[in-house]
């Protein structure tokens, strides 16, 4: 039986569900969701700042008042939303011949189109932020790749605004060399060196726990051999391995296998502290994607249901995430 | 995603406001830096800005007693050139000119600094009433008041209190 206009209230809530269940998978897919601080803001201008000393009491005499918090603003960065949309339109002829077998896969396409995209950018920022100042994103657009300190975001040379001391967030092994591809030396040093870390105001150790180890699909087999080995992976030792309590979890991303732009990025790995990271990916939604039932019906009689959604990304200060090329 | 450039090319961070160092200039500003001399990493930046491109270029810069302009500088002396240009082709530009606006300039500065000696050196109390008699003046000529050097400043209060809207 045809859908008659009559029937526009019960499909609309049909395409809803339709989109919410196809969303429901999406976002449980969504990997990027899990590192970037995703909340919803109302800002359409997302300002960070970053905090340095906080938390250091000083000793203090009897009756004497407390002093003020010894804090040192770090530094600072504006995330604009950008308006992204599309539409689908179930045409006169879907109706007529009642093609619910077409119609049902349109929200879904929208929803997957939203999310794979999203994720997608997640993955890019992160990939291509090994050199230069910014590379073409998912949606043909330029996207920045520079952290708050204005340096790459993987680099040997972050800096602060209070000393000259430099930071590292690219991995390396225990001779020093960065960008290595995955294996255990590299792991071991690398958490060793987060745990070392020392924050520039305050000169204390703050140390950065680098639990979290995400790579491509390619290296996904070998760092769960180097990972969760019963001994040390690769050799005759029968040592208990002690990455598996050191790294509470190996992920696997495959939109890291590919960038947007087709780009092989397969060796490339990073580690990042799971408690802290969202301090330093962000990704503020001004409004989720979000599917809208047509408000007027145009000349070709065509419904046509619009999507839309307003979101940013950006590297904040870097240090709980580091980061490998795998070239060497 | 902006980072703040402005903010970071102040602090030596970022080559200017619109652009970061690339990955050659940072690794050269953090070695001037870390050189030895103490050179602050405001400073090298400026050297870099300048087209230092390594250690032994700056080195080399330094014995040659070489001063780098800043961001400030360039930009000073590109409008006094432009300005120096337009005069020029409007037939202005003499050297008797510039050399009068110099003396004039500089004479200025000597005489704002004298009058801030002078201010100094008078008691705290008849600094305040100067200072409160500016303000009152200052406000009666952001509300168009004509001031008169011998009005009272009761006068001024009243003229300004009529002026403000209830």
């Amino acid at each position: 039986m045809a859908i008659l206009m009559t029937d526009f209230p019960a499909l609309t809530l049909k395409l809803n569900d339709w989109y919410a269940e196809a969303s429901r998978d999406a976002i449980a897919d969504w990997v990027g969701k899990d590192y970037y601080d995703v909340g919803e803001t109302d800002w359409e201008v997302f300002n960070t700042v970053g905090l340095y000393g906080l938390g250091r009491p000083s000793r203090v005499g009897d009756g004497e008042q407390l002093p003020s918090i010894d804090s040192k603003q770090g530094d600072t960065m504006s995330l604009t939303q950008i308006y992204y949309g599309n539409r689908f339109g179930v045409t006169k002829r879907m109706r007529k011949f009642d093609r619910y077998d077409e119609i049902k896969k349109l929200p879904k396409a929208m929803s997957d189109g939203y999310f794979d995209s999203i994720d997608q950018t997640h993955a890019d920022l992160l990939t291509n932020a090994f050199a230069g100042t910014s590379y073409i994103d998912v949606f043909g657009y330029a996207q920045s790749n520079l952290a708050s300190d204005g340096v790459v975001g993987f680099s040997a040379s972050h800096t602060n605004n209070l000393n000259s001391s430099v930071f590292s967030n690219l991995i390396a092994n225990a001779a020093g060399t960065e960008n290595t591809g995955i294996d255990r030396d590299s792991i071991v040093s690398t958490i060793a060196a987060g745990k070392k870390y020392r924050d520039p105001a305050a000169d204390l150790n703050r140390p950065i726990k680098l639990d979290r180890v995400i790579v491509s699909s390619t290296n996904y087999d070998l760092a769960q051999r180097i990972i969760f080995s019963a001994g040390v992976q690769g050799t005759p030792n029968v040592d208990s391995n002690p990455l598996r309590s050191d790294v509470s979890s190996l992920v696997e991303w495959s939109r890291l296998d590919q960038d947007a732009a087709g780009n092989d990025r397969s060796a490339r790995w990073f580690m990042c502290d799971s408690k802290n990271v969202k301090d330093s990916l962000r990704s503020p939604f001004a409004q989720r994607p979000m599917m809208f039932p047509p408000e007027e019906v145009n000349d070709s009689k065509t419904w046509e249901w619009t999507g839309d959604m307003f979101y940013t990304l950006g590297i904040d200060n870097p240090k709980a995430i580091f980061g490998s090329t795998g070239a060497n | 995603m902006a980072q703040d450039l402005t903010k970071l090319a102040s602090q030596g961070r970022a080559y200017s406001a619109s652009r970061a160092w690339n990955a050659e200039e940072l690794k050269t500003l953090l070695a001037i830096e870390a050189s030895g001399d103490g050179v602050s990493r405001i400073v090298a930046a400026e050297y870099i800005r300048n087209g230092i491109t390594s250690v032994e270029e700056y080195e080399a810069a330094i014995e040659a007693e070489f001063v780098p302009k800043s961001f400030a500088d360039v930009q000073s002396d590109a409008v006094n050139d432009h300005v120096k240009n337009v005069r020029k082709e409007l037939g202005l530009e003499t050297e008797e000119e510039d050399k009068k606006t110099a003396e004039e300039l500089a004479k200025e500065e000597a005489d704002i600094e004298a009058a801030k000696v002078a201010f100094d050196a008078l008691p705290e109390e008849e600094q305040k009433a100067i200072t409160a008699r500016r303000e009152l003046e200052a406000k009666a000529v952001a509300l168009g008041i004509k001031v008169q050097a011998n009005m009272k400043d009761a006068t001024l209060e009243k003229k300004i209190a009529e002026h403000v809207p209830a």
